[in-house]
C-alpha cells in the first residue's frame, strides 16, 4: 500500500502565486477527482507534481511512501512511481512509442501490442511519430497505453476527458479502472466536467478553487456541483475569488485553460 | 598533405602517419613551381600540368565571392603545404589499420561486416532478420545477439538427429527485403536467398505413387503448401544454473545451485506465488485450492526440504504462508521471479537449465495455473494468465523440451460479478507432447495420461512421411509467405552441419565465401582506383571526363584544387552494371598546416548503378587546416549513383567542397551527406539535369556544435523538361553553433513540366545557437512546380518535460528528440551508416569526439 501526500503545496509562475497551501492524501487503489473551474490552478498542479521547469514551489511538501519528490528532476519523480497523462500531449516526429517505452522501461513489442489490442488501438498507430497527427481521442488513448505499459504506483489524469468522444471516453475509463482495482493505481483525475465521473465512479472528491481545495467529500459531492455550479458552491462555502487571477500578458508557462 | 583512403585490397593509398616519413616536402605556399613539382613528381602527362596550370591562373585570379568572404577566416595561401609525398603502403587487412583510426571506428561501434569490408573481404550472406530466435544452449536468442562460440542446434541429415553445434561466425549483412513465412503457429522472417529444407513430392509425371524427396530450397522458390523441416524434438541440453543468495538468511536455507525440486517450486510460484508488501516487510505467499489436498501437501513438503519453512493453509483455505519468509522473499526478488500478475516472467536462467529442470519449471507453473481439457478429442494443457509475455516464455520453455504449443491467444470475457466489466485475459494451449509435463497435481496427471492423440508432424492429410521423418524432425505445410518490407538481417555460420534451429525451422546457415570485392569488381569491368593511379592506367577515359562537369574556372576553391589536386577516387561502371555493394574510402588530414585537395571523378555509364560511401576524419592539430576537394559525378543516360558522405572534420578544419553531378536522360543521382565536423563547413552539392526526365536529390544532416557552422545545402538545376528534383535538409545546432541552408533551384528556359520539392527544417537545442535559411529560386518556365517548406523549432521545454515525465533522462531525452529529428534521413542509409550517423550526433552531443 502507498501513499502520495502533499501538505500545504504553494507554487509561484513568473512571481505569481497559483498554489496557494494544497493539501490532498492518496492511497494505492483509490480514484479521487480534482473538480474546479478554468483557471483555478489545476493543471499548474500537475505540472508541479511532476517537476516542470518554471513551477517555483515556495512552500510545502510532496512525498510518495514517505520520500519528498519536490527538488527531485522529473525522471526521478516517474522512476519514483509518478506519472501525468498530459492534457495537450506533445508531437515527437520520428520517436515511436515503441522506442519511446522501450527507453523509459524495457517494454517489449508483445507487451505494447497486447496492450494495444486492449485500448483498442490501431496497429499503424504504434508506428508513427509519437502524437503526431493524432486525434484527440488517439492521444487520450495513447497516453492510457502508456499508464498502462509503465505500471506506476500514481497516475495525475490532467483533463483526460478533453477531446474524447464518448466510446473513447470508455475505453479509457474502464482500463483506468482495471487499473486501480487489480493493480493498485492510485488515480487523481483532474477534470471540470463531471461527465468523467460518471464513467470513473471516484471514492472521494475534491473542490479546487483560488489555488487549494475548498473542500472534499464523497461522489455526492459532484451530484452537488453539478446543481448549484462553482459560483453557487463558492457562494456556500464563503471562497471569494474562484479563479487565481494572473497579470494579464505574463506566463509564458501557463496552460491554455488560464 | 597525406590521403588515408583504405580502398578494397589495392587502393595506393595507406600512407603512414608520421610526417617525418614524407619522401618529398616541397616548401610552403603556392606557385607556378610547386605546381609543376607536383605534376613532376606524379609523373604526369603534359595535358594534366597544363590543366594545373590553367586552374593556377584561374585560381589568381578569381576575387573571393563576399559572401564566401565574409565568413572565411584571412587565410594564408602561402602557409600551406600543397603537397607532401607519403612512403607507400597498402593496408589489406583491418589490423593493419592505423590505431586512431581503429579507435574511431571502435568509439562508433562499427559493425563487423564493415570491417571486414575496409579490410577488402566481405561475406556471402544469406539472411534473417535481428529479432529472429535461434534455439540455443541458453534459450532463444535474437540472431543479432549470437556471438563466435555460442552453441545452437543443427539437423544431421544422414541421422535426422538435432545435435548441438558451435557457432563459427556472425554477420550483419545489411538492409534486405524480408519474407516471412508461416506454418502452424511458428513465424519467421528470412531473405529471399535463404534457403529452407523442404519435403517435395518428385514423382514423374503419370506416376500414381508419391516420391517425396528433401532438398533445401531458396525462399523465392518456396510456395504455400510445401513442406518446411521443424525442429520436433531436442537432444538433451543444459546445466544447472547458480543462484543468488541474500546475505540474511536467518532461519533460511537455499541450494546455492538449480535442483529439479527447486525448479517446480519457482514454476509453481511464478503462477501462483506473491509477495504480500506490509508495514516494512514482505512475506511470501502462495494461493491454493485447499480440495486439491496432494497438491497442497506437495508445495508443503518441497518447501521444507528447500527451504526449511513450514507453509500451512492458512484460515481462508486459499493461500499458504509462513512465519520468518522475508529472506526468502529477497531471494526470490534476486533470482527474478518476482512481480506482479502484468510483469512476471519466466527468468533468463530457466531457458538454459538441464531438461528435467525446465520441465519441472513447466510443470510447477501448469500445477500452479493450467487447466487440463477434458475433451474427447482434444486434451491441450491450457495455461491462462493476464500477461502475454509471461505465455510467451512459457511458449519458448515448452518448445525447448520438445512440447508445441500455440500462439499466444488473447480471450476476453465478462467478469463474474460485474457483467459491465470486460476481462482480457490470454491463453496458450499446449498442444505436442505434453504428457512430458512432470505434473504434481493428480487432477493434472489423471487428464494427462488419457491423451489419446499427440501431433508429431510425421504425417499430413493421410500421407505418411515417417520415412523423411524422426522423433526429432518433422515437416509442416507452409500456409502463407509474404513480403514484410527490407529490414536490417543476420546471419551466422555453424560448424558441422552448416543449419541450424531458428523459430522451429530448420534453416540453412550462410555459405561464408570471403572473396576480395575487388576481384568482383574485376570480373564486372568496373574500374576503381585513386585519382593519381587513373590519369596512369585509365588515360583516355579520364581525360575526356576530367573537369567537364567542374571547370577549372569555377569557383575559387575548385581553381585551387585543380591546380594542387592529389588523391581521391577514380570510379568507372560499364553500361548495364550494378555495383551491389557500397564503394568506399575514407580520407584523412594527417599533417599539421596541410591542405587536402582530393579530387573523385564517377562515371556510371548507360543503365550502370553505383553507390559510393566516403568518410572523413583527421585527428586534432593546433593550427587550421583546409580541406578543398572536387568531386564530379557522370551519370548517362538510365544510370544512378548516390554519393554518400559523412563528413566528422576535427573542429579547426575550413572544409571548402565543390561536388556536382551531370545527370543524363533518365538518370538519377543522390547526394546524400551528413556534415558533423569541421569549423566551417560551406558545401553545395549540386545536380544539373541535362536529359528528360533526368533526377536529382539531395538529402542532408548537419549538426553544428560550439564553435562550428555548418553553411550547406544544394543546387538543382532543371535544364531539360519532365525533370525532377528533392531537396530535405535537416540541420541542428547546440552550444552556440550556427547552421546555414543556402539552396538553388533553377528551372532554365525550355525545360518545361519541371517538379522540384525543397524541404528544410532546423532544430535549435538551445538560446546561444542560430540558424538560417536562404532558399533561391530562378525559374523560367512557368508551367514548373516547385513547392518549398521549411520548419524551424526548438526543442521545446515541452517536449523535454513530455519525455522525462515519462521517466527519461534530459540526456536521455534530448538524443530521442536529435534522432526522431533525423529519422526521415537516416532511414535511407544503410544500416551501419545510420548506426554511424546517430551514434556521431549523439558522441558530439556529449562532446565526447574532436
Amino acid at each position: 500500500m502507498s501513499a502520495l501526500t502533499i501538505r500545504g503545496l504553494r507554487v509561484s509562475v513568473e512571481g505569481v502565486e497559483i498554489l496557494r497551501g494544497v493539501d490532498l492524501e492518496l492511497h494505492s487503489g483509490e480514484v479521487h477527482a480534482l473538480m474546479g473551474p478554468n483557471g483555478s490552478g489545476k493543471s499548474t498542479l500537475s505540472h508541479a507534481l511532476m517537476g516542470r521547469g518554471g513551477y517555483v514551489v515556495t512552500g510545502g511538501s510532496v512525498t510518495l511512501d514517505g520520500e519528498e519528490l519536490l527538488g527531485q528532476p522529473t525522471w526521478e519523480r516517474a522512476a519514483a512511481g509518478l506519472f501525468l497523462t498530459h492534457q495537450y500531449p506533445v508531437e515527437v516526429p520520428g520517436v515511436r512509442l515503441l522506442d519511446l517505452l522501450d527507453a523509459a522501461a524495457g517494454v517489449d513489442e508483445v507487451a505494447l501490442r497486447a496492450e494495444a489490442q486492449r485500448l483498442r488501438v490501431a496497429d499503424d498507430f504504434l508506428g508513427r511519430g509519437v502524437n503526431v497527427e493524432f486525434s484527440g481521442g488517439e492521444q487520450k488513448r495513447a497516453e492510457t497505453l502508456q499508464l498502462a505499459l509503465l505500471r506506476p504506483k500514481f497516475a495525475i489524469l490532467d483533463e483526460i476527458d478533453s477531446g474524447l468522444d464518448v466510446d473513447a471516453l470508455r475505453d479509457v475509463s474502464r482500463r483506468i479502472e482495471v487499473m486501480s482495482t487489480e493493480d493498485g493505481l492510485g488515480v487523481l483525475a483532474i477534470t471540470h466536467y463531471s461527465r468523467l465521473l460518471t464513467e470513473l465512479r471516484p471514492d472521494r472528491v475534491h473542490v479546487f478553487m483560488d489555488g487549494r481545495v475548498v473542500t472534499s467529500g464523497g461522489p455526492e459531492l459532484a451530484d452537488e456541483l453539478e446543481r448549484s455550479g462553482y459560483e453557487g458552491l463558492a457562494e456556500g462555502l464563503g471562497v471569494e475569488s474562484l479563479r487565481v487571477t494572473v497579470p494579464e500578458e505574463s506566463d509564458p508557462f501557463a496552460d491554455p485553460g488560464f | 598533405m597525406a590521403v588515408k583512403g583504405i580502398d578494397l585490397g589495392g587502393y595506393q593509398l595507406g600512407w603512414h602517419d608520421s610526417t617525418d616519413d614524407y619522401v618529398y616536402t616541397p616548401k610552403k605556399g603556392l606557385n607556378e613551381t610547386i605546381v609543376r613539382d607536383i605534376s613532376g613528381h606524379k609523373d604526369e602527362p603534359e595535358w594534366m600540368t597544363k590543366f594545373r596550370l590553367n586552374a593556377l591562373k584561374r585560381f589568381e585570379r578569381k576575387p573571393m565571392l563576399d559572401w564566401f568572404a565574409r565568413n572565411m577566416p584571412d587565410i594564408d595561401f602561402d602557409d600551406i603545404y600543397y603537397y607532401l609525398k607519403p612512403t607507400e603502403g597498402q593496408v589489406s587487412d583491418w589490423d593493419d589499420l592505423p590505431d586512431d583510426m581503429k579507435n574511431t571506428y571502435e568509439k562508433l561501434g562499427i559493425p563487423e561486416a564493415e570491417r571486414k569490408f575496409l579490410a577488402g573481404v566481405t561475406a556471402q550472406f544469406e539472411c534473417l532478420r535481428g529479432s529472429t530466435l535461434v534455439w540455443t544452449d541458453l534459450g532463444m536468442r535474437p540472431i543479432k545477439e549470437l556471438e563466435p562460440g555460442d552453441v545452437v542446434f543443427s539437423l544431421d541429415e544422414a541421422t535426422k538427429q538435432v545435435v548441438p553445434a558451435p557457432v563459427n561466425a556472425v554477420g550483419c549483412s545489411g538492409d534486405k527485403e524480408v519474407f516471412e513465412i508461416t506454418a502452424r503457429g511458428r513465424t519467421i522472417g528470412a531473405s529471399a536467398n535463404h534457403p529452407f529444407l523442404v519435403l517435395r513430392d518428385e514423382r514423374e509425371p503419370g506416376r500414381q505413387r508419391a516420391r517425396f524427396a528433401t532438398s533445401w530450397v531458396p525462399v523465392e522458390d518456396l510456395r504455400v503448401g510445401d513442406f518446411v523441416a521443424v525442429a520436433t524434438d531436442l537432444p538433451a541440453f543444459g546445466q544447472h544454473a547458480p543462484l543468488l543468495i541474500p546475505e540474511r538468511t536467518d532461519a533460511f536455507r537455499v541450494p546455492h545451485y538449480t535442483n529439479v525440486d527447486l525448479c517446480w517450486w519457482a514454476g509453481l510460484f511464478i503462477g501462483a506465488g506473491y509477495l504480500k508488501h506490509s508495514e516494512g516487510y514482505t512475506t511470501v505467499q502462495i494461493a491454493v485450492d485447499h480440495t486439491d489436498a496432494e497438491l497442497v501437501d506437495e508445495i508443503i513438503r518441497v518447501s521444507r526440504e528447500l527451504f526449511s519453512l513450514d507453509f500451512t493453509l492458512a484460515r481462508d483455505g486459499q493461500r499458504l504462508t509462513a512465519r520468518g519468509t522475508a529472506a526468502l522473499a529477497e531471494f526470490i526478488e534476486m533470482n527474478g521471479l518476482g512481480g506482479t500478475a502484468h510483469t512476471k516472467r519466466i527468468p533468463d536462467w530457466a531457458f538454459g537449465l538441464t531438461q528435467p529442470e525446465r520441465l519441472a519449471l513447466l510443470a510447477g507453473y501448469v500445477d500452479a495455473d493450467g487447466y487440463v481439457r477434458d475433451d474427447a478429442t482434444s486434451k491441450d494443457v491450457t495455461l491462462s494468465s493476464a500477461s502475454p509475455s509471461l505465455l510467451e516464455d512459457a511458449r519458448r520453455l515448452g518448445a525447448l523440451c520438445g512440447i508445441h504449443s500455440s500462439t499466444v491467444i488473447e480471450v476476453k470475457s465478462r467478469h463474474s460479478l460485474d457483467p459491465t466489466r470486460i476481462m482480457t485475459r490470454y491463453h496458450l494451449h499446449f498442444s505436442g507432447r505434453s504428457d512430458r509435463i512432470p505434473c504434481r497435481s493428480p487432477r493434472r496427471v489423471a487428464r494427462m495420461g488419457r491423451r489419446s492423440f499427440v501431433h508429431t508432424y510425421r504425417s499430413v492429410d493421410g500421407t505418411t512421411l515417417r520415412a523423411h521423418t524422426s522423433d526429432m524432425l518433422g515437416f509442416v505445410r507452409i500456409e502463407g509467405i509474404q513480403s514484410v518490407g527490407v529490414e536490417p538481417t543476420y546471419d551466422i555460420e555453424v560448424a558441422g552441419h552448416h543449419n541450424f534451429v531458428a523459430e522451429g525451422f530448420v534453416v540453412h546457415n550462410s555459405e561464408v565465401v570471403y572473396h576480395k570485392n575487388r576481384e568482383d569488381l574485376e570480373k564486372q569491368g568496373v574500374f576503381f582506383t585513386s585519382m593519381d593511379q587513373a590519369v596512369k592506367d585509365y588515360p583516355d577515359l579520364v581525360r575526356e571526363h576530367f573537369g567537364t562537369v567542374i571547370p577549372p574556372g569555377d569557383n575559387k576553391f575548385a581553381a585551387l584544387n585543380s591546380a594542387t589536386w592529389s588523391g581521391g577516387s577514380f570510379i568507372y561502371v560499364p553500361p548495364g552494371v550494378h555495383v551491389e555493394m557500397p564503394l568506399q574510402a575514407y580520407f584523412r588530414i594527417n599533417a599539421e598546416n596541410a591542405g587536402q585537395f582530393e579530387r573523385t571523378l564517377i562515371i556510371a555509364d548507360e543503365g550502370a548503378s553505383v553507390h559510393y560511401v566516403e568518410g572523413c576524419s583527421a585527428p586534432v592539430y593546433s593550427t587550421d587546416s583546409l580541406h578543398s576537394a572536387v568531386v564530379e559525378l557522370i551519370a548517362k543516360p538510365g544510370a544512378r549513383i548516390r554519393y554518400t558522405t559523412i563528413q566528422n572534420w576535427s573542429p579547426n578544419v575550413y572544409n571548402l567542397v565543390t561536388k556536382r553531378a551531370r545527370a543524363e536522360t533518365e538518370s538519377t543521382v543522390e547526394w546524400i551527406d551528413g556534415n558533423l565536423g569541421s569549423k566551417l563547413t560551406m558545401k553545395y552539392p549540386a545536380v544539373v539535369m541535362t536529359g528528360p526526365k533526368a533526377h536529382g536529390e539531395v538529402l542532408s544532416v548537419a549538426y553544428a556544435g560550439a564553435g562550428q557552422h555548418q553553411d550547406a545545402g544544394a543546387k538543382m538545376t532543371h535544364a531539360a523538361p519532365e525533370t525532377t528534383s528533392i531537396i530535405d535538409s535537416k540541420s541542428i545546432s547546440k552550444d552556440g553553433g550556427r547552421t546555414t541552408y543556402r539552396g538553388l533551384v533553377r528551372v532554365e528556359e525550355g525545360a518545361h513540366h519541371v517538379k522540384s520539392h525543397v524541404r528544410c527544417d532546423a532544430l535549435i537545442l538551445d538560446d546561444d545557437s542560430r540558424s538560417d535559411t536562404y532558399p533561391y529560386m530562378e525559374v523560367d518556365e512557368k508551367d514548373a512546380r516547385i513547392g518549398h517548406e521549411a520548419t524551424v523549432s526548438k526543442v521545446g521545454d515541452d517536449q523535454l518535460f513530455y519525455l522525462m515525465s515519462r521517466g527519461l533522462s534530459e540526456q536521455q531525452a534530448t538524443a530521442m528528440i536529435v534522432n526522431g529529428f533525423i529519422e526521415p534521413v537516416t532511414k535511407t542509409l544503410p544500416m551501419e551508416y545510420a548506426v554511424e550517423l546517430s551514434r556521431l550526433i549523439e558522441l558530439n552531443m556529449e562532446g565526447a569526439v574532436g
